[in-house]
């Protein structure tokens, strides 16, 4: 291998993981923002100190912090990795030049662990080193550390092992996708994951579900974590021992055989990124309930074009799945966790949570359609004639009802049906989604009152704060008035208060928009 | 020095049907072509980023497929895509892509150096690309291609964004570099800059070739022609002024 190679891609990945995506913010250029990303998981490391600090006992402190680790590790996995395992310009710039593709292979491992390590240390330590200081022994903050980022490092390599694996077994022409599911596939299992932990590790039933749900928590890298970090301080309970070998022994393991099997053809598999963008012809679904909701969304022509093209981005743009889908599969998680649990306290909360996240991620699925990346072609939205945004925004708020929304209140609906009482069941899903669409409707209002010389991208912003604050907070009320009553009158009280709701959202949605010439054209 | 024989290449549907070419040492090799008549897919598989259906490519003499490594050595390449690392300086790209080719950090900082002066760029050589336009990425790009010295240089579509001083010198050191043995494979629809440039020029047409030979001989029986027009008569049956007029009134009467 050449070490020289080496060197210098791990500098040069490390630096541009540093410095942040490369996304331009109109003619500003955003910097330095993986350092503010940082400084956020190092508030979030202060906060966790902090609960560290109040835990009445070490092992509760420690689930805490790793519980916390590996959901930010889940979502960095979501957002970055593929950025981090496959950057596509490396195919221009790169795979013509003499390189080593083990070294290149090398490289980019190195610094995803690096920084996966940075993310990890800075959530952890702080809250590691307090837990040290309260409960001894004085070398559980680096036992601590050690099970984080073996969790961690486990994590990042199953889903590099899971990739070449799915790659071999369905071809390498769909790579972009095949990484962009399995980023997804794998961040819902770490947060799955750390649902089931909870459940092995403090709820002592012994159903048969439980005991299910406690062996496979076993294989989670979070129970590697924490048997790691409870061996070390001399708290294991018993069988622990063996899940913190498990620990050690399965990030080896998945490096040998990802360096064994995967390590020679890796330049082969990065090639398939430019054989796969090169001339692979892509047939457009249309979908089946396109016509549908494109009749509704039909009533004016912005209103149309708003639809055409935030359908299109949503079923085929790739950045856009891999934001915006998992807002809506994490519901569906909730729901699978909260429905198996639905003899505890914790399932009433989630219950009333899950209409609300499912609202919010409607609203956050217009967002990121807004801000997606793929909208390079906004240059046709700010050369069109259009008098307002709200038209064209009320087709994209149709196109993620009809594309996102309806198919989640789908899932939601089979595990309603599996885990609740029929009425209960109606109740919930029939809220779900007259809070979606009402929200949808809300979020729409917003957006048309702000003056058309707000850039999408400002606005973009400006929804990610308190509107959204805002809509969480009012469809959890709803939703907790709606569901306090458990029962037949939780059931009705539910479709009684979703049915205005959806007819209100819906009509605002679909209807013609009035014209509204005196607020300019759209930038 | 670039030998392909038979070349064959399909996605979906063919694209490349049995090339067959030769260009000697110090050749400019203008490649021309409709668009999706398979230039880039060429000089991919030129330079190693896709494999063949079938059909034998050799660069210097190493068959691509099988010496990949020492093809690799050779070339050097300017994509068609713009991309770039934008978060790093023209500088930390220049140094990063001298060490991937071995070369000694103090030397590539002076070539480095040289190339950014050349290209107007000594000002920004310590910005990140991020800020950069078109043309600023192009001639960066260009930098990166040319440090390493190689002997044969894949271009596909090299003024792509660069302005006209830009343009003048940059075909002016394609000149040079071709009249120090470096054979150039230059694909482009700026055919204006082929014919100035280029001692030999290739049409592809459908994924094979349809013309093959210097600018006088493509001229042969097509007398006052310019390349413009040598180019149309081969790629194309129609009269294209002729159906832009038709379409344009056809629209007026809509």
């Amino acid at each position: 291998m050449s070490f020289r190679q080496y060197r210098a891609l791990v500098r040069t990945f490390l630096r541009i993981a540093w410095r942040g995506p490369a996304a331009t913010d109109g003619a500003r250029v955003r910097r330095g923002a993986l350092a503010g990303g940082f400084l956020g998981y190092l508030v979030i490391g202060l906060v966790m100190m902090f609960l560290a600090g109040l835990s009445p006992e070490p092992r509760m402190g420690g689930f805490l912090l790793q519980s916390m680790s590996f959901m930010m590790v889940a979502l960095a996995l979501l957002n970055i990795y593929g950025d981090l395992v496959f950057d596509a310009r490396d195919v221009p710039l790169l795979f013509w030049r003499p390189i080593d593709p083990r070294a290149y292979l090398a490289a980019r491992l190195t610094a995803i662990a690096v920084y996966f390590a940075a993310v990890t240390t800075v959530i952890n330590l702080p809250g590691a080193v307090v837990l040290a200081l309260r409960f001894g022994p004085a070398w559980y903050p680096a036992a601590h550390m050690l099970g984080a980022f073996a969790g961690s490092l486990a994590a990042i390599l199953l889903a590099l092992l899971l990739l070449f694996v799915l790659l071999r077994a369905i071809g390498r022409e769909r790579l972009r996708d095949t990484v962009a599911w399995v980023q997804i596939v794998v961040t819902f299992l770490f947060l799955g994951g750390n649902q089931l932990l909870s459940r092995a590790r403090f709820l002592e039933d012994a159903t048969p579900i439980s005991l299910f749900v406690g062996r496979f928590a076993l294989l989670m890298p979070m129970s590697w974590a924490a048997a790691i970090a409870d061996m070390a301080a001399g708290r294991a309970l018993p069988g622990q021992a063996e899940v913190a070998l498990l620990g050690v022994a399965v990030p080896l393991g998945m490096a040998a055989i990802l360096v064994t099997l995967f390590g020679r053809t890796y330049a082969d598999v990065l090639r398939a990124l430019g054989e796969g963008d090169a001339k692979r012809e892509k047939p457009a679904s249309r979908g089946l309930l396109r016509p549908w909701f494109e009749r509704a969304a039909s009533g004016d022509p912005a209103s149309r074009a708003g639809f055409l093209l935030s359908w299109a981005t949503i079923r085929r743009a790739r950045d856009f799945k891999v934001r915006a889908l998992p807002q809506f599969g994490l519901p569906v998680i909730f729901a699978a966790m909260t429905f198996l649990r639905s003899d505890s306290s914790f399932s009433a909360i989630m219950a009333v949570f899950l209409p609300s996240m499912l609202a919010l991620s409607a609203c956050n699925g217009l967002v990121c359609l807004i801000g997606s990346p793929h909208a390079d072609a906004r240059w046709a939205w700010r050369v069109a004639p259009l008098a307002a945004p709200a038209p064209a925004l009320r087709g994209g708020a149709l196109a993620v009802l009809g594309a996102l929304v309806l198919p989640v209140l789908v899932g939601l609906a089979v595990l309603a049906a599996v885990a609740l009482p029929p009425l209960e069941a109606a109740g919930f899903v029939a809220l779900s989604a007259g809070l979606s669409v009402a929200a949808l409707r809300v979020e729409h209002g917003w957006i048309d009152s702000y003056p058309c010389s707000v850039s999408l991208e400002d606005l973009r912003r400006k929804m990610m704060g308190l509107e959204i604050l805002a809509i969480l907070i009012g469809a959890t009320v709803v939703a907790g008035v709606a569901l306090a009553l458990r029962g037949w009158i939780g059931g009705w009280g539910s479709i009684a208060l979703a049915a205005p709701l959806l007819a209100w959202g819906w009509h605002g949605l679909a209807r013609r928009t009035r014209p509204r010439n005196e607020r300019g054209g759209v930038t | 020095m670039i030998r392909i024989e038979g070349l064959e290449k399909s996605f979906n549907r063919p694209v490349l049907n049995g090339i067959t070419l030769a260009v000697p040492t110090g050749q400019v090799l203008g490649y021309l072509g409709a668009n999706g008549a398979g230039k880039t897919t060429t000089i991919k598989i030129l330079t190693g980023q896709l494999k063949p259906t079938a059909g034998t490519v050799t660069v210097g003499g190493h068959d691509v497929s099988r010496e990949p490594a020492r093809v690799k050595a050779l070339i050097g390449y300017v994509p068609e895509t713009l991309a770039v690392y934008e978060q790093l300086t023209p500088m930390e790209f220049l140094r990063f892509v001298g060490a991937l080719h071995d070369l000694g950090d103090a030397e590539v900082t002076r070539t480095a150096t040289k190339f950014l002066e050349f290209l107007d760029l000594a000002r920004e050589r310590d910005q990140r690309m991020s800020s950069f336009s078109k043309g600023m990425r192009k001639k960066v790009v260009l930098a990166s291609a040319l440090l390493h010295r190689p002997k044969v240089l894949f271009l596909d579509e090299p003024l792509d964004g660069l302005d006209a001083n830009a343009v003048v010198q940059l075909k002016e050191l394609i000149r040079r570099l071709a009249e120090d043995g470096v054979t150039v494979f230059y694909s482009s629809h700026v055919l204006d800059v082929v014919e100035k440039v280029c001692d030999r020029i290739v049409i592809l047409k459908d994924g094979r070739i349809a013309a093959d030979g210097t600018m006088e001989a493509l001229r042969a029986g097509r007398a006052g022609m310019s390349l413009e027009e040598v180019f149309s008569s081969l790629t194309t049956t129609e009269d294209l002024k002729a159906r832009a007029r038709g379409f344009y009134d056809g629209l007026r009467s809509a």
